[in-house]
């Protein structure tokens, strides 16, 4: 983005960034006389190393470029809007056709159910084990936060796995 | 061996061939037998590329909850120092980046000097995790994780290094924890967002970017959504030069380990929870609540000024993804009187994985950690 002109992307940039570029190349020229091959390959790196530095940094301001921001926000819109109409008609379509079978099995919902209660068990038996040393009774509340733990049967915090 | 076709080419000696020359890009005949011989070597390279691992060093996981677990590394060094060492990567990306061959390993330059160096893996959440917060992250897992190893150690303080996101995490942590932590070393972790020279700024400016909806709508932000973000951060280097690059050196066996290993690591991305994008988006990149003390983690904000342990932060100077004027403002939100900043000229993939920084700095922040840390 060129800040001269106030934050939009300017159109000359490009061109700019390309004369200064294709004008480096020019410098140089080709190797004249007895350098060969090796300097003619020598040269046409140098020559590809310049354009591809010039593109690198022409699509970094094109990418900083309020065109660009704009193009972006309105593709994602987009993409958000199809995804949302989409997911509205496959869950229509699997209700009508398959009377549901396409939605989360009890098993996914299940372990989703476990995970959550795994980590508020494990926050709640954090803050018991705290109110317990404010009160000056950690020992029996500890306790207590174990078997609310184990009553989950998960082994949130601390499992030893080998 | 001359392949046929460049020996018939240069037999040709015809003022076609040299024409072709004198144009770059075109072949020339030694452009062929170049192409022959890295024609020749593509069964080798087909070898190396499957024989990638990820990850160097052998390593026990010692603790696990759900998808997280804690590795401890195994190490041909007697221990030397009670203090352990914890390293914290990214939610993003694997963490092996930090072990990915024996000669570009970070983790070795500590476990070498006999530390006990444990690093988290945060694993590949799944679909019940989607509602997972920055905060169950650091104040549940991490902090767990923490009390583990201080345990397993019977130490009443550890080291901690945070290597980007990871590093945020753990400034959180540190922040909200300092009576735990004994060291902090950050490396590449952005910490305040006022820095706009990042493409990912401009990407996630408020008035062009709708964290809400996004995350509203797709609850896991998918991997391959930050995986092409990351790589559009420079697509000529990323989509070109890589190539040209791989081209060039693809007789060099040695280049085709380092090149596959890294390739392995860089597309191996994972999903993020929504919860967790939408923190870091709206209050990070957005917002800048971290620098300001305002970041909001579990009801309560966090303070890095409560920060007083020696730190250590590591920076890159050509890091396109956190840039270092991310990460310097640390020094003016913190307490500690012993800081310490130690740059390299790298990447921010090149902190890690760089030559140079394995030559040039890891000796030195080994060297800084083994300054403070207790002995055995």
């Amino acid at each position: 983005m060129n800040p001269s002109t106030g934050g939009t992307f300017d159109p000359s940039s490009f061109q700019k960034v390309w004369m200064e570029t294709l004008s480096k190349m020019g410098l140089g020229g080709p190797p004249a006389g007895s350098g060969g091959a090796e300097a003619m390959n020598e040269w046409g790196k140098q020559m590809q190393r310049a354009y591809l530095d010039a593109m690198a940094k022409w699509s970094d301001e094109y990418m900083r470029s309020p065109q660009f921001l704009e193009q972006l926000k309105s593709s994602m819109e987009q993409t958000l809007a199809f995804r949302k109409q989409m997911e509205e008609f496959i869950g229509k379509a699997s209700n009508q056709a398959f009377s549901g079978s396409l939605m989360p099995g009890p098993a996914d919902v299940l372990k989703a159910v476990k995970d959550m209660e795994s980590r508020m068990t494990s926050r709640i038996a954090e803050i018991a084990e705290r109110v317990a040393a404010l009160e000056g009774e950690s020992v029996p509340k500890r306790k207590s936060a174990a078997k609310a733990k184990a009553k989950t049967g998960k082994k949130k915090g601390g499992k030893k796995a080998r | 061996m001359e392949h046929p076709f460049a020996a018939f080419w240069n037999a040709c000696g015809s003022p076609f061939a040299a024409g072709l020359q004198t144009f770059p890009g075109l072949p020339g005949a030694a452009d062929l037998q170049g192409w022959a011989e890295r024609m020749k070597m593509l069964p080798r390279v087909q070898q190396i590329a499957s024989a990638a691992r990820k990850g160097a060093t052998p390593y026990d996981v010692v603790w696990q909850s759900g998808p997280v677990s804690l590795r401890r590394y195994k190490s041909k060094v007697d221990r030397k120092h009670a203090t352990a060492l914890l390293c914290v990567f990214a939610l993003v990306n694997r963490p092996y980046v930090l072990d990915l061959l024996p000669h570009k390993s970070v983790l070795r330059h500590f476990l070498d000097r006999g530390f006990d160096v444990y690093l988290v893996d945060w694993g590949i959440p799944g679909a019940s995790d989607a509602s997972k917060t920055l905060h169950d992250y650091i104040e549940g897992d991490l902090h767990a994780i923490v009390k583990h190893v201080l345990k397993a150690t019977a130490q009443k303080q550890l080291s901690i290094l945070g290597y980007c996101m990871g590093g945020t995490m753990s400034s959180m942590y540190v922040a909200r924890h300092q009576d735990l932590v004994k060291n902090f070393i950050l490396m590449a972790a952005p910490i305040d967002w006022s820095d706009k020279s990042s493409l990912l700024s401009a990407w996630t400016d408020a008035k062009y970017f709708d964290v809400d909806a996004v995350v509203d709508a797709v609850k896991m932000i998918p991997p391959d959504f930050l995986g092409t973000s990351f790589k559009m951060l420079r697509p000529v280097d990323n989509y070109i030069n890589k190539y040209i690059g791989f081209y060039e050196k693809m007789t060099d066996e040695k280049f085709l380990e380092e090149f596959f290993a890294m390739e392995t690591w860089s597309s191996d991305n994972i999903p993020i929870s929504g919860e967790v994008y939408r923190d870091i988006v709206k209050y990070g990149f957005q917002q800048n609540l971290l620098v300001k003390g305002e970041f909001p983690l579990g009801g309560k904000k966090v303070n890095l000024g409560n920060i007083t342990c020696p730190v250590l932060n590591l920076i890159a100077d050509s890091d396109h993804l956190v840039p270092c004027g991310l990460s310097t403002p640390f020094k003016d939100c913190i307490s500690s009187t012993d800081y310490t900043l130690m740059s390299v000229k790298a990447g921010h993939i090149g902190l890690a994985v760089g030559g140079r920084a394995h030559k040039e700095l890891w000796p030195h922040a080994a060297q800084w950690l083994e300054e403070r840390s207790l002995r055995v």
